[in-house]
């Protein structure tokens, strides 16, 4: 590895993995859509995207569906539906901790309201292809991946499907990132970034009163991607956080 | 005693709820701001920075939208101005789960 020397790549060269965690509102209304927005171009531009936690689909299916073609919004609903059988089939709530406290102290009250905000990151591109947890994604263009809300299993699925870079939003506070890939965290919450100044590499808490800003919100977001590819360190790396959690035999829903 | 004015988001034109940005307290005007039409409403009760605040009158075991989608089903009757959350909304689909 030491005898790598660094090529210069176009933005299109890029594969993130889009990931939320210890969601509040703000990271429905502006981290995620920021996410979002960065998706977008960075689709246009050739690259790719994958997003999972199946569970924060539920009440959105449509609008995901309506983004693919029948055989992948056939595997998005199935996705779904399998996840709330196997929770039935153990005989536990499928949601009774999603949303759970932290998520419903912030103000998020169901899961359907959850769900608006946790695929508000996928952006408004196709989705091209349909993943199983952990599958390898080696084509351009956007994911659905299926795998579990729990954050540190989601993100190691999305990182095991190729994804070179992790942006992750949250709304709480939430100091997980992924051991293998730097892992860009992003909040929407002002109050969270002033309390928190080492958790998160970018803050976007204007977007709440200014969504105008949204462009240059993702301008800077794209640059500071860019950054990271490049060699410039998260505060995840800086502080020697990450790890990688394999989704348990048995699974979590 | 003056009003105080806080500001909510509306997120879809058909949406029943906003979001507040600020912790709002019984009385406050709500001027809300988004998608669709500009309005103008009392806040009924306090309401936490970035709860619901409902946005019209809607009725026990009616479907509440958000986001252009139902978030879920009201369990008591609420008036515009009204403070929503799980002591009055209550999800579609994690009661199907069961």
């Amino acid at each position: 590895i030491s005898t790598q020397r660094r090529e210069a790549f176009p933005l299109g060269a890029l594969r993130l993995a889009l990931e939320c965690g210890l969601s509040d509102p703000t990271s429905g209304l502006a981290a995620n859509p920021l996410l979002g927005r960065v998706t977008d171009r960075l689709v246009a531009a050739g690259g790719a995207a994958v997003f999972g936690e199946t569970t924060e689909w539920l009440g959105s299916e449509d609008g995901l569906a309506a983004r693919a073609t029948r055989e992948i919004a056939a595997d998005i609903y199935g996705a779904v539906e399998r996840r709330e059988r196997l929770a039935a089939g153990c005989g536990i709530d499928l949601l009774f901790n999603n949303p759970g406290r932290a998520n419903i102290e912030a103000g998020l009250t169901t899961i359907e309201d959850k769900a608006i905000g946790s695929v508000a990151k996928s952006g408004t591109a196709k989705i091209t292809q349909f993943l199983a947890y952990g599958d390898r994604h080696e084509s351009p263009g956007l994911a659905a991946m299926d795998g579990p809300s729990y954050t540190p299993e989601s993100l190691t699925g999305l990182v095991a499907a190729g994804a070179q870079i992790a942006l992750f939003t949250s709304g709480v506070g939430n100091s997980y990132v992924s051991r293998i890939a730097p892992t860009i965290k992003v909040t929407g919450n002002a109050e969270t970034a002033e309390r928190l100044p080492e958790q998160f590499d970018f803050v976007c808490a204007d977007l709440m009163q200014r969504p105008d800003l949204m462009e240059a919100a993702a301008d800077a977001l794209t640059e500071r991607i860019l950054e990271v590819a490049s060699g410039a360190l998260t505060y995840g790396e800086i502080l020697g956080e990450g790890e990688e959690v394999v989704a348990r035999f048995g699974e979590t829903l | 005693m003056t009003v105080r004015e806080v500001h909510a988001i509306r997120l879809a034109e058909t949406d029943d709820v906003a979001v507040v940005l600020e912790a709002t307290r019984e009385g406050d005007r709500v001027v809300v701001a988004g998608a669709g039409e500009a309005a103008d409403l009392v806040a009924r009760q306090a309401i936490p920075q970035h709860h619901k605040v409902a946005l019209v009158a809607l009725v026990d075991g009616q479907e509440v939208r958000r986001g252009g989608v139902v978030i879920g089903t009201l369990t008591a009757g609420v008036a515009a101005g009204d403070y929503v959350h799980v002591h009055n909304l209550t999800s579609q689909r994690a009661k199907a789960a069961h």
